[in-house]
């Protein structure tokens, strides 16, 4: 086997259960449409709520990698304030034009800085030793426990957004 | 057939961070560069948080957890003000639309 090879064999690691790698799988694969739509999308409101798309992917993440706390703030500080304060603000204005035009060089660049980030992540961070997927089952206790109280606060956040646009809307019009 | 289970998270972590900066860089709206800022950031914890969960460069497991926590809070700071700016700008009428052009047309 070559020496590629083996760092990538090395590099391969399941989390022992089928139901978790395809876990991993979709929130992979949702993270990186969201992340493109919210890059490209035409509409400023609608690239605002696919960030906050991504915010909640990122969420998941963090359970799976073992820090439901570190979850919780990026659900209620980054997603239900931060992005939320984004969409409102924006919903209060006209729409722009787009004004998005990749070349070449973006693309140069941005396969440029993946490459580099995956070389480093396999170089450096990829020994499995301390790692628990304790996460996971954390974030089932959360949702067991608490789930009338995130059912309210998820309604509630919608609410919320829903209200806001529709209200800035109507102002504006 | 081969599963691949935490590589996943790399394989985002990147693009997340490429995305943004391609976004970053060929846009031309104020807030599209914020946006696809915001998605960089979001990569960035989550390779912040794999390589702290590894026995990586950030050998210490809460480092990494505090310094994620820390940039959360800076990126809302961050995000309040500059949005606040944007409101501004173009409430002042100095943006007809929320453009990079337009701000280079004032100097």
């Amino acid at each position: 086997m070559s020496p590629l090879l083996e760092i990538f064999a090395s590099s391969v690691i399941t989390l022992g259960s089928p139901f978790l790698d395809i876990a991993l799988l979709v929130l992979a694969a949702t993270s990186i449409i969201f992340a493109y739509l919210t890059v490209t999308y035409k509409s400023l409101v609608y690239s605002s709520i696919f960030l906050a798309f991504v915010g909640l992917v990122n969420a998941a993440f963090f359970m799976i990698l073992g820090y439901p706390l570190l979850a919780f703030v990026q659900l209620i500080i980054y997603v239900g304030s931060g992005v939320l304060f984004i969409i409102i603000s924006i919903s209060m204005l006209k729409e722009p034009k787009l004004t998005f035009r990749p070349n070449i060089y973006s693309w140069v660049i941005t396969l440029f800085i993946f490459v580099l980030i995956v070389v480093i992540g396999i170089s450096v961070g990829i020994a499995p030793s301390e790692l628990t997927y304790l996460g996971i089952f954390s974030a089932v206790h959360y949702l067991v426990e608490y789930w009338f109280s995130i059912l309210l606060l998820v309604l509630a956040l919608s609410m919320a957004l829903i209200v806001s646009i529709a209200v800035s809307r109507g102002e504006e019009e | 057939m081969i599963i691949i289970g935490l590589f996943l998270v790399i394989i985002s972590a990147a693009v997340l961070i490429g995305v943004g900066v391609w976004g970053m860089v060929y846009n031309k709206n104020l807030v599209k560069m914020l946006l696809s800022l915001e998605v960089s950031f979001n990569g960035i914890t989550l390779l912040v948080l794999y390589l702290a969960s590894t026995t990586g460069v950030l050998g210490i497991v809460k480092l990494g957890a505090y310094i994620v926590f820390l940039g959360i809070a800076l990126a809302i700071g961050e995000i309040s003000i500059i949005v606040s700016v944007i409101l501004y700008m173009f409430k002042e009428k100095m943006l007809n639309e929320i453009s990079q052009d337009e701000v280079r047309s004032e100097e």
